[in-house]
């Protein structure tokens, strides 16, 4: 039994697309820039969690951080949002994003870990409560990518990650919230699912497992962003910029529509690809075989690599 | 633990509410006495309290409009029924309509309980939950009375019985507490089994409704109900409350909630429970417990439940793309036509999990092809474009041809072509787009659109000659504009005119003067009009013809200059082997002889053109006054002095020096220009030893002998420093 309630028999291929890795792929690294604003008159509480390391800021200039993937050690990364409207929500985030991408998941790095910490870091949020606190909570996503370029991406709440392929942006996770009435602001969202909490509920995690390629993109982005930005202004700001304009002008953007703790962590794995083979259609209806290619001009590619290594040779 | 209260859902009603004034029927007038107001109910349902005259006890009297086509099926069973499960109903009455203006009230009159529901009874708990012993006690009571309801009330006529469809706590009655002893109530929205009923969700209690409610109403959606009811009595709060602050979440949450995932049940009941709840609100129909298992529980079993998630039917269910909702796969690929961005965001996201699912239900086939696309495509990190478009194909073989929300007809794709070629740059966007994705081969998978797959095969074919070439275009050169050869190739491929016209645009072209000029160009050239003709190297002639004069600009830099000459050596060979390769090798020649080699390296020099400076002008005028009057002033001169003869071989000795001068600037380093260079020196130094030789051989030996030896030499140090100079 899958995490999306799918038989375990088909949890994989219905888990989103390039559920089996194409070609092989080694990651070396992950190149990591972040952006976040806080909410004004209350403290930020988004949280992102980078290997064990917790970084929680108010209007800061975005971080660019480059986490080494190696064999036996993942590079995890989560971002984490207080519950709105509750104390405390900060302290949450922070416990969750420590735990979410503690030693532990990066050295085991399997999907049992992956969710193991889910559920270790909702009891650190429960426990975490206080009389002062009562019920403190959080949403989280968190993706946990490996050197053989295998990803896990999990959540728990509203805070989303998107993968950015061709120029097109979706959504790889799953809101546990709904809106409550009809009302352009985030106050009128309500989150139904998230890691503490007032109810001692078994936590059900949103898990998909995915490939990563040399050059892929990841987005991972609390309500903040998405409830002031559209997906479409994410994609076109991302096609268009570079990566530290690109987030830091989405952060910039959303908080002068009005929006408060707006977090933007972009992920872009590094390091060599092998594709496997081209994509294969359908067989093609035509009744009649296709025109006969030309001859390739193989000599013409010699030549090339010729001219290519003279250059090279300078 | 304690629980904080929680908020009730809108079913608690008020403890008063006004009496609307609606007469009482006549019949029922003389059957009860002093009708008072009492509370309302539902949004058509208002309730009186009256005494009925025959007994002298309390009654409730009901009155509404109706929205239950089996109102007076669902009366009349309800009057026989067995009165130790269901509270008594004791009459009911139509109200008479005259002038047929507005729907008739309908009046039920039941037996009071004034210890009210059982949600009335829990809120006046302590923890707003029942003890475990009452909990038992009370799903004991109410599966016998499901039982009852499902399959005895009609005496083994099942087309008789009934479906509650609306069981919660509020429409439970409490008749007595010591023991507990519950009744149901409130059959406004029940239901006769196996009777077809239209999907509709009126008289639905949201938070308590099953997920097969929407369409299906079947006993099993009373079971569903029993156990979210039985969840919020013994956990002391509805399941789907917000975790923050306890308050029940709206109808619309619930509803998605109930349709996409478990029933989320508090841990603290224990195990046993937990089982139970888990059993009754099986997602799957055939798989919820019923009054057999629920017996088997209570007598203390541990049953396994099924815990599966989403529909296994074939009803026609419903799709969410892009805010709209679709139940056929025809329509969803309309509306995936129309929005693509929303169409790459489902291919690419987690949404493709919720389309397989759907598409299995809706058509296993449809399931099996779009696996395919999964595992074929997106499995391989196919361009997405090329995955919206095959999925839109395998949703609607027969619908019309649609990229990135354009028409895709053969004649749409030539206007298309028509634009970017004007420079429109989104159809030029578009163009690039079609050739990197593809999707133009899979558009031609469509019903009646093989032309399209024709034009993909004609276009990429063209493209796999041409593409190539571009590769060898070196760095110094402005890229060649890859984007305008696309555009070319594919108008080219639509339409044979177009291909026709940039054949005659080729022969055009290798008239102009910079064309004949340029050796890599004219390679090309030459390899375009050689042979079969074809459109893609007819194309990349056209494309590649305004570098030319990029090459002249660079040509005046320092550097760069010899990766510059050999680089259009390379494009040049480049060009002939690709047009070449096809043919069979000639043999190759036994003796090579120097006169078949030269004439070949001479034909691949290249003459720079460079702009005419005043510099160069200048040196034109000099070279053409070397070369014509300073030949006819020696001659002459030694023509006066000696014989005509010796005159005219002087001034050829000078015009060829001014010539050899001339080209040798003009060349390219290389052997030949160093020759050329050598050979000129030769003559201007072989000039000065062989006067030496003239004016001592001559005196002595006499003119005969002078001659020859001047001669001589002088031809003698013009070869020798012509094979130095091209050594060097």
């Amino acid at each position: 039994m899958s995490e999306h309630g799918l038989p375990a028999a088909t949890a994989m291929s219905a888990a989103g697309p390039g559920r089996a890795p194409a070609g092989r792929a080694n990651i070396d690294y992950v190149v990591i820039t972040a952006a976040t604003a806080g909410g004004g008159h209350r403290p930020n509480d988004d949280a992102i969690g980078v290997n064990g390391w917790v970084l929680t800021a108010e209007d800061v200039n975005p971080l660019d951080l480059t986490v080494p993937v190696v064999d036996h050690r993942a590079a995890v990364v989560s971002l984490t949002d207080g519950l709105a409207g509750a104390a405390g929500g900060d302290v949450a985030a922070a416990v969750a994003a420590r735990r979410l991408t503690a030693r532990q998941t990066q050295r085991s790095a399997t999907a049992e870990a992956f969710r193991e910490a889910f559920r270790q870091a909702d009891e650190l949020v429960h426990e975490a409560s206080t009389d002062d606190l009562p019920g403190i909570g959080c949403s989280a996503a968190a993706v946990l990518i490996r050197a053989d370029g295998r990803a896990f991406v999990g959540n728990v709440g509203d805070v989303r990650l998107y993968q950015i392929l061709n120029g097109y942006i979706g959504r790889l996770t799953r809101d546990d919230r709904a809106r409550t009435e009809e009302g352009p602001s985030g106050a009128d969202r309500v989150v139904t699912r998230c890691l503490g909490g007032r109810l001692r509920i078994p936590v059900e995690v949103h898990f998909t497992e995915i490939p990563v390629l040399p050059g892929d993109r990841l987005l991972l982005c609390s309500d903040g962003l998405y409830d002031t930005v559209s997906d479409s202004e994410i994609e076109q700001a991302l096609k268009a910029q570079r990566p530290g304009h690109a987030i830091a002008g989405l952060v910039k953007a959303a908080k002068s529509r009005g929006g408060g703790n707006i977090t933007v962590v972009l992920l872009e794995p590094r390091g060599r690809s092998v594709r496997g083979p081209a994509p294969v259609l359908t067989p093609q209806p035509s009744p009649q075989p296709s025109p006969e290619p030309p001859p390739q001009p193989e000599l013409a590619s010699a030549e090339k690599t010729s001219f290519l290594k003279k250059l090279l040779r300078g | 633990m304690r629980r904080p209260k929680p908020t009730r859902a809108p079913e608690s009603a008020p403890e008063t509410a006004p009496f609307d004034g609606v007469p009482l029927p006549p019949l029922l007038v003389n059957l009860v006495e002093s009708p008072r107001p009492f509370a309302s109910g539902g949004t058509f349902d208002f309730l009186r309290l009256a005494t009925w005259k025959e007994t002298g006890r309390p009654v409730v009297i009901k009155h509404f409009k109706k929205t239950n086509p089996d109102l007076e099926k669902v009366w009349q069973r309800w009057k026989s029924a067995d009165e130790r499960h269901v509270t008594r109903l004791l009459h009911t009455e139509k109200e008479r309509v005259r002038g047929g203006g507005t729907q008739p009230w309908y009046f039920e009159v039941t037996e009071y309980h004034p210890l009210g529901s059982l949600h009335d009874y829990v809120e006046k708990l302590d923890d707003h939950r029942l003890a475990e012993e009452q909990a038992l006690e009370v799903l004991a009571q109410l599966t016998e009375a499901l039982n009852y309801l499902h399959t005895s009330i009609a005496e083994g006529n099942r087309s008789q019985n009934l479906v509650h469809c609306d069981i919660k706590p509020s429409n439970i009655l409490v008749r007595g507490t010591d023991p507990l002893d519950v009744v149901l109530a409130d059959f406004g929205s029940a239901r006769l089994l196996m009777t077809e009923q239209k999907v509709e969700t009126a008289g639905l209690t949201v938070p308590y409704a099953a997920p097969e409610a929407r369409w299906h109403r079947a006993p099993q959606m009373d079971w569903w109900s029993l156990g979210i009811s039985m969840i919020e009595l013994v956990q002391g709060f509805h399941p789907y409350v917000n975790p923050t602050n306890l308050e029940l979440l709206p109808d619309p949450v619930i509803s998605e909630m109930v349709r996409s995932s478990p029933v989320p049940i508090d841990s603290e009941p224990g195990p046993r429970w937990t089982n139970l709840f888990q059993g009754l609100t099986a997602w799957q129909i055939g798989e919820r417990w019923s009054a057999q298992k629920v017996g088997a529980w209570l007598e203390g079993k541990h049953l396994d439940v099924d815990s599966s998630i989403g529909p296994r039917g074939g009803q026609e269910l419903p799709f969410e793309f892009a805010g709209r909702t679709v139940y056929r796969p025809r329509d969803l690929a309309r509306e995936m036509r129309t929005h693509w961005s929303a169409s790459a965001a489902l291919v690419i996201g987690s949404a493709w999990t919720d389309l397989l699912r759907w598409s299995k239900e809706v058509d296993p086939a449809l399931r099996g092809r779009l696996d395919a696309v999964s595992r074929e495509l997106i499995d391989k990190r196919a361009h997405v474009d090329l995955i919206v478009t095959e999925t839109l194909v395998q949703l609607d073989r027969s619908g019309p041809p649609y990229y990135r929300g354009e028409r895709m007809e053969p004649e749409d794709l030539g206007r298309l072509a028509v634009r970017a070629e004007k420079g429109d740059r989104e159809a030029a966007d578009l163009v690039v787009a079609l050739h990197e994705s593809g999707s133009l081969s899979a558009l031609g998978n469509l019903h009646g659109r093989l032309s399209l797959h024709e034009i993909h095969v004609k276009w990429r074919t063209a493209l796999d000659v041409a593409l190539p070439l571009t590769a060898s275009i070196p760095s110094w050169i402005d890229a060649i504009d890859r984007t305008e050869l696309l555009i070319k190739t594919l108008r080219a491929a639509l339409n044979d005119e177009y291909a026709k016209y940039l054949s005659d645009h080729v022969d055009k072209l290798a008239t102009e003067r910079a064309a004949r000029h340029t050796q890599w160009f004219t390679a090309l050239i030459n390899a375009a009009r050689t042979g079969e003709r074809t459109p893609a190297m007819d194309a990349l002639v056209t494309v590649c013809f305004p570098l030319l004069t990029r090459t002249g600009r660079e040509s005046g830099r320092e550097s760069g200059t010899d990766q510059q000459e050999e680089a259009e050596d390379d494009l040049g060979t480049a060009a002939r082997t690709a047009v070449f390769a096809p043919r069979p090798a000639p043999d190759p020649p036994i003796v090579k002889s120097v006169w078949r080699v030269w004439p070949r390296r001479l034909d691949r020099q290249v003459v720079r053109p460079k702009p005419w400076t005043r510099r160069r002008k200048l040196e034109l005028v000099a070279v053409v006054w070397a070369g014509t009057v300073l030949p006819v002033i020696a001659a002459s001169g030694v023509g006066l002095a000696t014989a005509p003869v010796q005159g005219m071989l002087a001034g050829c000795a000078f015009a060829l020096g001014a010539g050899l001068l001339w080209l040798a600037v003009n060349l390219r380093p290389s052997r030949l220009r160093g020759a050329l260079f050598g050979g000129w020196l030769g003559m201007v130094f072989g000039y000065a030893v062989a006067l030496f030789a003239l004016v001592t051989v001559g005196p002595v030996l006499g003119a005969a002998a002078g001659w020859p030896a001047f001669w001589t030499v002088w031809t003698g140090i013009v070869m020798a420093a012509t094979a130095r100079g091209a050594a060097r």
